[in-house]
């Protein structure tokens, strides 16, 4: 059993979750998205994000506009496009069930009087 | 002291020390190398280098003097390194690799030089990724083989369209890894026009202006011997300004297709390919001395590849031909959701495909015979002296030659390479103005027909008689005397093989052979030769003038005695062997007819000359009400043998009296 490989694929279902989902807070570069996943506690090398990024955008569930930085290149903004928020809606039901599933069945059963 | 470099980075422009910079290069070399795989690897590596360009400059901004190796490393550890990338489990192979041993093993088989092999290249393709993938099996650039397919389908005649749809089919795609090292490219920061020659400068790390100078050096040698022979045409300079004209067309032409064909530098990543290694002599000889080794063994694998490939060629066609009509079917099933709808739809695609073919077909047709024009009206050049009646018309002679030839041809070549570089998004601006320069080619090619045509429309001839100035002879020998006209090659670009006789071109005259002899019954017991000369023209005077000044003399002086006692006398016609026409008379189908009137029992031969020296035969001109009605050259065939004596009977048929051959006139 390689530990290694379970983990990575577990993140990299988390990370698609959490990308959307700070994108649905509102228009978000890949800059801004790093620094909210470092805040809250998911420590992710930036080479990850720009493939996802692409990819997500490539099956139209984002779009993006450019827009001039006052420090550096253009940023790229991305939103959340109708297909991408049904997506995450998807996404969100799914982890709720899940995560509260998990919840159960890895917390200790609670005796029985 | 570490050197300090300023670098470009997505725009930004960033002081780096040296050493750090190469760091940086080849970090981003590998991250492509490691996205090889991935759609959209050229976006990832835009936006990666946009992200550390902005990271640079915050610590700039932030008061560091420079990117230092540490400052790299650092970026490094915040994007993430390959391997570390790898460990994220990033890419869709890379999970599939890990989950499939045997897999993992077959797919780095792939990747290793010494086993290289030949895909069609998935990964970087523009049509079929046949260039791309031949371009990875050899290792070079891409853009060459793509503008080497480009030149040669139009120079082999569609066989390279052929082999490309048959590799097209033949070979199995793949992610195949995609060329690393120097690219050619257009360089936007050096540019003058398109910056084609700044990138090739970049390229073969030569001055951008050493490049323009060699592209713009058929023009300056064009104006510099203008100059020279002070605008005077003369005839030795012709060849030459025809072989540096061409070079200027040519020099264009090459600079038009890089243009359009070689991708702009916009990345740092690009820039640093296009400069890349410096290529000297030496490592391009080693190089090539390193391929010759390597050729026979490709050569030997790649028959092998061939003969398995088309060993299951079949399969692959019915493969083919299954997932295109999937494809078809899938595209008429997602559009319309009713059956009514989807057979209608079904029925208009087939329609668009078979008026696709159609279309194709046609369109090469047209290109092939387009071209067949061109080629001839080239050869037919130094004839436009003889043609064109004035300057006004020899000017819509170019243009219909430019506008109706060249415009439909140039617009195939730039919808060609817009196709092959993938330029889906039709251009309405250049569809409309190619469009509405063709339909002027065609007002202007028939205002020219039109032209032309009037040239032709009045036929005249000017009837003279030959005097016989021998008395009471009873027989005429119709001889040519003068050496056989053959063309004296005194147009450089004009050689013709087995068609050098009858006719000659010169700067000033045309030569032609062609001569119609009728024979009728003297109405008297006197022979008579009468010379028809015509022409056409504008008008009645034109062609009438035109006629009369056409130099034919037929000469009927000299005679020999025949007969058992010498009595009879023999008159020699000697025919001039051509008649010629002046320039500055223009060819207006002039043409020289003699009739021979032969009195009841005189006789008259032939001799061999007539048929070796003289093209016999009638030009046809016939112009009425503004058109062409027939145009015809009737290569009448002679009724009479040569060498054979005729004599006139009062039926007015002439009867064979003696085949013996005449004596040789003296």
């Amino acid at each position: 059993m390689n530990i290694d490989n379970t983990q990575s694929q577990m993140r990299k279902g988390i990370l698609e979750f959490c990308i959307l989902s700070a994108i649905k807070r509102g228009e978000a570069y890949p800059g801004d998205i790093v620094d909210e996943m470092r805040s809250a506690g998911l420590n992710i090398l930036e080479g990850t994000l720009y493939p996802l990024l692409t990819r997500l955008k490539n099956a139209e569930m984002l779009s993006y506009r450019w827009v001039e930085s006052p420090s550096g290149p253009p940023r790229k903004y991305f939103s959340l496009t109708e297909k991408g928020l049904a997506f995450y809606n998807e996404l969100e039901k799914t982890w709720k069930e899940l995560s509260e599933a998990v919840n159960k069945a890895t917390s200790p059963k609670p005796t029985n009087l | 002291m570490k050197k300090i470099i300023t670098i470009n980075l997505s725009g930004q422009i960033l002081p780096i020390e040296e050493p750090a910079f190469e760091q940086l290069q080849a970090y981003i070399a590998t991250l492509r190398k490691f996205f090889a795989g991935e759609e959209g690897r050229d976006e990832i590596i835009n936006d990666m280098e946009g992200r550390i360009a902005e990271l640079m400059h915050k610590k700039i901004k932030k008061g560091s003097p420079c990117i230092t190796e540490a400052d790299v490393q650092e970026l490094i550890g915040q994007m993430g390194s390959p391997e570390a990338l790898a460990q994220e489990g990033l890419t869709e192979e890379k999970i599939q690799t890990e989950s499939d041993p045997s897999a993992s093993k077959e797919s780095t088989a792939r990747k290793d030089t010494s086993e290289r092999k030949l895909y069609r290249d998935n990964n970087n393709k523009v049509i079929g990724g046949v260039a791309s993938g031949l371009a990875a099996y050899l290792g070079i650039d891409p853009t060459i083989v793509r503008a080497l397919c480009v030149v040669l389908a139009f120079s082999s005649g569609g066989l390279i369209l052929l082999a490309y749809i048959l590799m097209w089919i033949s070979l199995p795609a793949d992610r195949v890894e995609t060329y690393q090292g120097k690219r050619f490219y257009r360089d936007p920061d050096n540019k003058v026009l398109g910056g084609v020659a700044a990138g090739l400068g970049a390229y073969f790390d030569k001055p951008a202006k050493t490049i323009r100078l060699i592209f713009l050096s058929p023009l300056l040698l064009q104006i510099v011997f203008a100059i020279l022979t002070g605008g005077n045409a003369d005839f030795t300079f012709v060849l030459f300004n025809i072989s540096v004209g061409s070079l200027i067309f040519f020099s264009a032409i090459l600079y038009i297709t890089l243009w359009v064909i070689l991708p702009k530098a916009i990345t740092p990543y690009q820039k640093m390919e296009m400069r890349g290694e410096k290529i000297d002599l030496a490592s391009i000889q080693h190089q090539v001395r390193q391929g010759a080794g390597q050729l026979k063994e490709k050569l030997t694998n790649w028959s092998k590849e061939v003969e398995e490939a088309a060993n299951d060629l079949p399969g692959k066609a019915t493969d083919f031909a299954n997932q295109f009509s999937q494809r078809v079917t899938d595209k008429v099933s997602e559009k319309a959701p009713t059956l009514a709808g989807r057979i209608l739809s079904a029925v208009g695609l087939l329609a668009k495909i078979f008026f696709a073919f159609i279309f194709g077909i046609i369109a090469f047709v047209l290109l092939v015979l387009l071209l067949a024009v061109f080629v001839v009206g080239i050869v037919t050049w130094p004839y436009q002296n003889f043609l064109w009646a004035n300057s006004s018309q020899q000017l819509l002679a170019c243009a219909a030659l430019v506008l109706f030839v060249l415009v439909p041809l140039f617009g195939f070549i730039i919808w060609l390479i817009r196709r092959i570089l993938g330029y889906k998004k039709r251009s309405a601006a250049l569809r409309y103005s190619f469009f509405s320069l063709w339909t002027l080619g065609w007002i202007i090619v028939f205002l020219f027909l039109r032209s032309i045509g009037k040239e032709f429309s009045t036929q005249e001839q000017a009837v003279t008689s030959v005097p016989i100035n021998v008395a009471a002879p009873s027989s005429l020998h119709l001889t040519v005397s003068q050496p056989t006209l053959y063309y004296s090659n005194k147009i450089p670009w004009i050689h013709v093989q087995g068609e050098e006789k009858g006719w000659d071109l010169t700067g000033d005259s045309l030569k032609l052979s062609a001569v119609v002899i009728e024979t009728a019954v003297s109405p008297d017991s006197s022979f008579r030769l009468e010379l028809i000369r015509s022409a056409t023209g504008r008008n009645k005077e034109q062609a009438l003038h035109r006629a009369e000044v056409l130099d034919y003399a037929v000469n009927a002086n000299n005679y020999f005695l025949t007969g058992p006692n010498k009595a009879d006398t023999t008159v020699v016609v000697d025919l001039p062997s051509y008649f010629a026409i002046a320039a500055k008379d223009k060819y207006r189908a002039q043409q020289v007819k003699l009739v021979v009137q032969i009195p009841v029992g005189k006789t008259i031969s032939f001799d061999e000359s007539i048929k070796e020296k003289l093209t016999i035969g009638e030009l046809h001109v016939h112009y009425s009400k503004g058109r062409w009605r027939e145009v015809k050259w009737d290569n009448a065939a002679f009724p009479y043998e040569y060498g054979v004596v005729y004599k006139m009977m009062p039926d007015g048929t002439l009867r064979p009296i003696s085949d013996t051959a005449l004596p040789d006139p003296l």
